[in-house]
C-alpha cells in the first residue's frame, strides 16, 4: 500500500496524543515515521495547523534523521516551511543540521547538498552565521561539482538578507563566485554561478554582470560539456556579453547554431535568443550566415511538435520574431495550418501567424485553408477565421478581390454569424477600396436581418450612413434602426446619429431623410440621458441650423485612407521585445515595463560592432551602419563584475497593446 | 526562475508542493481556479475546468502562472519575475515526464501514494528554482527511495533494496554521471549479452483532401538504439550515402543538392548528446558512446515531394430525411502489390447518439465506438493494390440535431497504419561497428525498418 490512506486532515492536537501513545510502544520509530508523513501532507494540502508541532518534529528529526534519510528530508522541509513562525523552535533543529553537513562533507554529497540548501532558506541570523562560513568553505575548488553547485545557488538565496546582516562576508562571497566564473573548469558549476550571479544582479541596483568577449568564447565552447539545463543557463547569460567587434559575434553564434536542433525545446528557444541577440552585432548577418532562415524554420518546426502549451509559447514567439525580422526565418505557412483537434488557444496563435506569414504567392493557398475554417461548426473559429480574410483583404491589395469573393461566398449561406462577422469587416475593406465593392455591401444590406450583434449593427449603420447614396435602401434601413433606437447599446446609439445625419448631408433635399432627422434629433436630446450623445445631437442640431455652406466636410470629411503600415511595432519595441524571446514579455507580446513595474528593461547596447539592418523584407538587405559612436559614460558609482560594460536605460512605455490588438484577431 | 511548483487536483486544489523562492503568498494559488475560469477564451466561461481553452501562461496581481494539464492534474508553477517562462514550462514537461517514469502513472493517487519520493525528486530536480537534472537514468541512480506504484505489492517505502549489487555501494552518492563529461554513461557496466538493436522508425503525417490530394506531408524519423553493451563501447553507425550528405548538408545549412529528381531532402537532423558532432561534420561518421539501455540516437525530417498517399480513400454519404445514414468508403492501398500493410485502422467520424449500426464490407472488422463517435473500420492486413469498401446504415437518434448532422462531416477520417521492412525517405543502414578498446567482446548489431501513421494521417471528406 502507498501513503495515499493518509491523506486525511488531522488535528494537530489528535497527532500530539497519538505521539505520546507511541512514546512508550515499543518499535516506536515505525509509528513516528508515519505521524510524520501525516504532518507533511496536512502541510502539503496547506492546513498550516501542524505547525504548532514543530517541536515534535524537531525531536523527531534529532531521534530518527541520523539513521533514515527519509524522515531527514520530511523535517527540514517541514522547517522550511514554518520557520518563520516559530523562529526560537527552529534554533533548535541548528546544532543537527550543521552536525549533518560537517559528518558528511566527505562522504555524501547529497546529504551535504540537503544540509546547505535547508539552511540557506532559513534566514534566521544564527543560521546565517553558521551557514556563510559553511559556504566559503564549498566554493573552494577542491569540493566536488555538485556541492558547489548547491552553494552557489544557496549564496543567491541568502545575498539579500546577508546585505544587512554582513555586507563584508557577502562581498567574500560574491568574489568567490566570480572567481568561479572565470577559474572553474566544470561546466555545469559554472553554470549555476553564473544563474546565481544574474539572480543577485537582477535584484541590485548597484551590481551588474557582465562578460567580456574572451569569457563569451569560452563559455560558448564548454556547452558541449555540460547538462542540458546548465546549457539553458549558460545561453542565456551569452546575452550579457556586448560584443566588440564582428568577429567575436559571428563566431558565437556560429558555435550556438547546432544548438538549435536540441531535443530540449528550452535550449532550442535559447539558442535562438543569442542568435537574434548577436545578429544584431553582426553586419549583413544573412550574408555570413546564410543557414539562419534555414535552421530557425527547422527549429520551429520541431517545436510544432511538442505538448500544446509548449507549441503556444513557442509560437508566441514566431509572431515576436515575424514582426520585426521575418527574413531570419523561411518557415512553411503549412506547417501553421489548424489540425482538428487543436486546442483552441493554439488555432488562435496559428491563425495570427497565418496572417502574418500571407502574401501574395500563398494566398490560394491560404484563402483555401480559411475558407476551410469558417466553414467549421465552432463559432469563434469561424469568426476569427472571416475577421482573418478581411484583415488580409486590406492588408495587401493585389488580393483584395480574391478575399472579397471568398467573403462573398461565405455569406451567401445566410449563417447569422458569418453575416455578423463580414460586416464588421466590410467596414475596413470598403474604407480601404473605395467603390470597388459595392456587391459586397449589397449583399449584407440583403441580410441586414440577420445582424444583431452591437458590433456588426454598429458596421453596418456605418456602411449605410457612408453610403447612403449608393446602397437604394439606405433610408428605410436606417429609418428602422431609428425606431428602436433608445434600447440600443451606446456605441451603436451614436453610430446611427451620425450615420444618419451624414445621409441627410449628402442628400438634403430628401423629404423623407429631413423628417427622420428632426425625429431623431428631438427623440434624442429629449429622451436621453446619456451626455455624449445628448451633446452630439444637439452639436449637429446647430451645425444643420447654421446652414453653413461646407457643412458637409464637417459632418462627412473625406475619409483618411486606411494606412495598414501602422500595424509595425516601433523599433524600440522590437528591439526590446527581441531580447525577451522565451520570457513573459514574449507571450504577453508586450514591453516588459508594462507588464512588470520594477524590472529594468533590456536595450541593446551601443557597441562599435552594433548595426541597424533592415531584416523586415525577406527579400531586401539592406543596412544602415549607426552613423556615430556614441562613447559609453562609465557608471563609476557602480561595482563592476567581470569587466564593465553594462548600460541598461530605462525605455518609455509604448502603446503597443493596441497595436497588438489590431494585429490580433478579435479575442 | 520559478518561485514554487504546484500539483493540483482537477478542481485546482493542491495535493503537494514546493516552494523554492518564498517570495509567493499561498493565496496566490487559491486563485488559480478562477483565473482560469475567467481568462478562458471560451467566451461561455460557464464551461468545465478542464475543457483546454485557457492559455497556458496566465497573470493576475504581479505573480504569474506557467502551467500545463497531464491526465486530470495541473502542474502549475507561480514566479514573479520576467523570467525565462519557456524554460520553467519545458521543465514542468520534462517533470511530468519523470514522474511518469518513477510512478508508472502520474495522477492523483500515485501522487498521494509517493509524496515523499516526489519531494526527494523536487528537491534535485531544482535548486532555488533553477531546473538541474531532468534526466531520469542520472536521477534513478541516487534516488534511493522506492516508488510505490499502483500495481505492486506493498514494499516499506523506505526500503533500500535495489535490483543488481553495483548500485548498492553508491546509495545517496552522486554518480559521477552528474558532472562527468559523459554525462550519459556510467563507467563499470557489465551485460552477459552485448547486442544492439537499432530501428529505423518513420512516421508520416500527412492531410489529404477529398480529391485525394495532398495538402501537406511530412515524414519525422528516428533511428532508436536499444543496446546491452559492456564497458565504454565506442559505436559507429554506417548509412548510405546519399541519405548522409542530405544530412550534412541540413546541418551546415547548404541548399540540398538538386541535381536530380530522386535527391533526398532531410530537415533538422538532431543527434542524441553521445554522438560527436565535429566528426559527422567533418569525417562524415556518427560515431558514439551510446547510453545503456534505449535511446533516441538520430531524428531527422524529410520533404519528399515525391510521396503519394498510402491509401486513396473514396467517401459519400447519404442522409434519409434526417432518420437514417448511410456512409460509404472504399479504400485503395496505393502501394505495390507485393507489400503489405499491417494494422490498418480507419476512424470514420458518425454523428453522436446513433443506432443499431448495420454493416456491408468486404474485408477486415467494423466497430463503432460511441465514445468516440467513430465507426472503427479494422484490417489485420491490407496487401497493395488491393481496394475494399464498406457501407455502414446508421439510425439517427428521433430527435435530429441539425446541428450534430453538419458537425460529423468535419472531422476528418483518421487513419493508421504500419509497414515494415522499408522506410519511405530512403535511408538505408549499412553498417553498425560496435568496438570496447579494453573488453573487445563479441557483438550483434540488428536492424529493423518500420514505416508508419503519424498522429496525424488524415483524410478530409466533403
Amino acid at each position: 500500500m502507498g501513503d495515499s490512506k493518509l491523506y486525511t486532515r488531522v488535528k494537530a492536537s489528535d497527532i500530539l496524543t497519538e505521539l505520546n501513545n507511541y512514546e512508550k510502544k515499543p518499535k516506536s520509530s515505525v509509528y513516528r515515521k508515519t505521524i510524520l508523513k501525516k504532518i507533511i501532507i496536512n502541510m502539503s494540502v496547506g492546513d498550516n495547523e501542524v505547525i504548532m508541532l514543530i517541536s515534535q518534529v524537531t525531536k523527531i528529526l534529532s531521534d530518527l534523521g541520523p539513521t533514515d534519510s527519509e524522515i531527514k528530508q520530511l523535517c527540514y522541509f517541514y522547517l522550511t516551511n514554518y520557520w518563520r513562525h516559530k523562529q526560537e523552535e527552529t534554533l533548535h533543529a541548528l546544532p543537527f543540521i550543521v552536525n549533518d553537513y560537517e559528518t558528511n562533507k566527505k562522504t555524501s554529497d547529497n546529504d551535504t547538498c540537503l544540509a546547505i540548501r535547508t539552511m540557506a532558506s532559513i534566514h534566521i541570523a544564527n543560521y546565517l552565521n553558521s551557514l556563510v562560513p559553511i559556504l566559503e568553505e564549498s566554493l573552494q575548488r577542491e569540493i566536488s561539482g555538485k556541492i558547489r553547485k548547491t552553494a552557489a545557488y544557496a549564496v543567491a538565496e541568502i545575498f539579500n538578507v546577508n546585505e544587512k546582516r554582513d555586507p563584508e562576508s557577502n562581498r567574500r562571497l560574491l568574489m568567490l563566485l566570480n572567481d568561479m566564473l572565470a577559474e572553474e573548469d566544470d561546466a555545469s558549476v559554472v553554470s549555476a554561478a553564473l544563474s546565481a550571479l544574474r539572480e543577485i544582479t537582477d535584484k541590485s541596483d548597484t551590481l551588474k554582470l557582465s562578460i567580456d568577449s574572451n569569457h563569451a568564447v569560452k563559455l560558448a565552447n564548454s556547452l558541449t560539456g555540460c547538462g542540458e539545463w546548465s546549457q539553458v543557463s549558460i545561453l542565456s547569460s551569452l546575452l550579457s556579453f556586448i560584443s566588440q567587434d564582428l568577429k567575436t559575434a559571428a563566431h558565437l553564434i556560429d558555435t550556438v547554431l547546432p544548438y538549435l536542433q536540441s531535443e530540449n525545446s528550452s535550449i532550442v528557444l535559447n539558442a535562438l535568443k543569442v542568435v537574434v541577440y548577436l545578429s544584431h552585432y553582426v553586419d549583413n548577418v544573412l550574408d555570413v550566415f546564410p543557414v539562419l532562415p534555414q535552421s530557425i524554420s527547422g527549429a520551429v518546426a520541431n517545436l510544432l511538435l511538442k505538448p500544446a502549451e509548449i507549441q503556444f509559447l513557442a509560437m508566441r514567439n514566431v509572431i515576436l520574431l515575424l514582426l520585426d525580422k521575418p527574413a531570419l526565418m523561411d518557415l512553411d505557412i503549412r506547417m501553421f495550418f489548424c489540425q482538428y483537434d487543436d486546442l483552441l488557444y493554439i488555432k488562435d496563435t496559428k491563425l495570427e501567424i497565418i496572417f502574418l506569414l500571407a502574401c501574395q504567392e500563398n494566398m490560394d493557398m491560404v484563402l483555401a485553408e480559411l475558407q476551410e475554417y469558417a466553414l467549421e461548426i465552432d463559432v469563434q473559429m469561424v469568426r476569427k477565421s472571416i475577421r482573418a480574410i478581411g484583415n488580409l483583404a486590406v492588408k495587401i491589395d493585389a488580393t483584395s478581390d480574391k478575399c472579397v469573393s471568398v467573403l462573398a461566398d461565405l455569406i451567401s449561406n445566410s449563417i447569422p454569424y458569418v453575416v455578423e462577422e463580414v460586416a464588421i469587416v466590410a467596414r475596413d475593406i470598403l474604407r480601404k477600396y473605395p467603390g470597388k465593392f459595392d456587391h459586397l455591401t449589397h449583399l449584407l444590406v440583403d441580410r441586414v436581418d440577420l445582424i444583431t450583434e452591437p458590433e456588426s449593427k454598429t458596421s453596418i449603420i456605418w456602411i449605410l450612413g457612408e453610403y447612403s447614396s449608393s446602397i437604394s435602401d439606405s433610408i428605410y434601413l436606417l429609418k428602422k434602426y431609428a425606431a428602436n433606437m433608445l434600447e440600443e447599446p451606446t456605441e451603436t446609439q451614436l453610430a446611427l446619429l451620425t450615420a444618419i445625419i451624414k445621409a441627410h448631408v449628402c442628400q438634403p433635399y430628401n423629404k423623407e431623410l429631413q423628417g427622420l432627422v428632426e425625429n431623431t434629433l428631438k427623440d434624442v436630446t429629449q429622451n436621453t440621458n446619456h451626455p455624449d450623445l445628448r451633446e452630439r445631437a444637439y452639436f449637429y442640431w446647430r451645425l444643420l441650423s447654421a446652414k453653413l455652406p461646407n457643412a458637409i466636410d464637417i459632418i462627412k470629411p473625406r475619409l483618411l485612407k486606411l494606412n495598414t503600415e501602422t500595424d509595425a511595432l516601433s523599433p524600440d519595441v522590437c528591439e526590446e521585445l527581441n531580447l525577451c524571446i522565451g520570457t513573459l514579455a514574449s507571450i504577453y507580446l508586450r514591453p516588459v515595463s508594462q507588464v512588470f513595474r520594477h524590472v529594468k528593461p533590456d536595450r541593446l547596447v551601443d557597441s562599435p560592432a552594433l548595426v541597424h539592418q533592415d531584416l523586415k523584407s525577406p527579400q531586401v538587405r539592406a543596412k544602415v551602419r549607426r552613423s556615430t559612436i556614441r562613447s559609453r559614460s562609465s557608471t563609476t558609482t557602480s561595482q563592476q563584475l567581470g569587466n564593465p560594460s553594462i548600460n541598461r536605460s530605462r525605455s518609455s512605455s509604448f502603446k503597443l497593446d493596441e497595436i497588438v490588438k489590431k494585429l490580433s484577431l478579435k479575442k | 526562475m520559478a518561485s514554487v511548483v504546484y500539483f493540483l487536483d482537477n478542481r485546482g486544489r493542491p495535493l503537494l508542493h514546493r516552494d523554492y523562492k518564498w517570495d509567493i503568498p499561498s493565496t496566490a494559488v487559491e486563485k488559480f481556479p478562477i483565473l482560469l475560469l475567467e481568462k478562458s477564451s471560451n467566451g461561455d466561461a460557464v464551461g468545465s475546468l478542464e475543457d483546454g481553452s485557457t492559455v497556458p501562461v496566465l497573470n493576475s496581481d504581479g505573480v504569474h502562472y506557467i502551467y500545463l494539464m497531464h491526465k486530470n492534474l495541473y502542474i502549475l508553477a507561480l514566479t514573479r519575475e520576467d523570467t525565462n517562462a519557456f524554460a520553467i514550462l519545458c521543465y514542468l514537461d520534462s517533470l511530468v515526464r519523470v514522474l511518469e517514469g518513477y510512478l508508472k502513472s502520474l495522477e492523483e493517487e500515485s501522487i498521494r501514494d509517493n509524496f515523499s519520493i516526489i519531494y526527494e525528486l523536487l528537491d534535485e530536480m531544482m535548486d532555488y528554482g533553477v531546473p538541474q537534472i531532468t534526466d531520469q537514468k542520472i536521477l534513478k541512480e541516487y534516488i534511493t527511495q522506492e516508488s510505490f506504484t499502483l500495481k505492486t505489492m506493498f514494499r516499506p517505502s523506505g526500503s533500500k533494496k535495489k535490483p543488481g549489487s553495483t548500485t548498492v555501494f553508491k546509495e545517496r552518492m552522486a554518480p559521477s554521471a552528474v558532472t562527468n563529461a559523459i554525462s550519459w554513461r556510467s563507467s563499470g557496466i557489465v551485460h552477459k549479452k552485448n547486442e544492439a538493436y537499432l530501428d529505423v522508425v518513420e512516421s508520416i503525417d500527412m492531410l489529404i483532401n477529398p480529391k485525394n490530394q495532398i495538402l501537406s506531408s511530412e515524414i519525422h524519423g528516428e533511428i532508436k538504439l536499444r543496446s546491452t553493451l559492456s564497458g565504454m563501447p565506442e559505436l559507429v553507425l554506417g548509412l548510405n550515402e546519399k541519405f548522409m550528405n542530405s544530412c550534412i548538408n541540413a546541418v551546415k545549412g547548404l541548399p540540398p543538392i538538386d541535381n536530380t529528381k530522386k535527391s533526398i531532402e532531410v530537415e533538422d537532423v538532431k543527434f542524441h548528446q553521445c554522438v560527436r558532432l565535429g566528426k559527422f561534420e567533418s569525417e562524415k561518421m556518427i560515431s558514439f558512446i551510446p547510453p545503456d539501455g534505449e535511446c533516441n540516437l538520430f531524428s531527422y525530417r524529410v520533404h519528399s515531394s515525391t510521396l503519394k498517399p498510402m491509401f486513396l480513400i473514396d467517401y459519400k454519404v447519404r442522409n434519409h430525411s434526417n432518420t437514417r445514414l448511410e456512409i460509404m468508403v472504399k479504400v485503395r492501398a496505393n502501394f505495390k502489390s507485393r507489400i503489405s500493410a499491417r494494422k490498418l485502422e480507419i476512424r470514420v467520424p458518425v454523428p453522436r447518439d446513433v443506432d443499431s449500426p448495420k454493416y456491408h464490407y468486404n474485408k477486415g472488422s467494423l466497430k463503432y465506438l460511441p465514445n468516440e463517435s467513430v465507426i472503427l473500420w479494422k484490417f489485420h492486413k491490407i496487401d497493395g493494390a488491393k481496394e475494399y469498401v464498406m457501407i455502414a446504415e446508421l439510425l439517427l437518434p428521433s430527435v435530429a440535431d441539425e446541428l450534430e448532422l453538419n458537425k460529423f462531416r468535419k472531422i476528418p477520417l483518421n487513419l493508421k497504419f504500419e509497414m515494415q521492412g522499408f522506410v519511405t525517405s530512403g535511408l538505408q543502414v549499412k553498417y553498425l561497428k560496435i568496438r570496447e578498446p579494453k573488453m573487445n567482446y563479441q557483438s550483434y548489431p540488428y536492424v529493423r525498418y518500420i514505416t508508419k501513421s503519424g498522429d496525424h494521417y488524415e483524410v478530409r471528406v466533403k
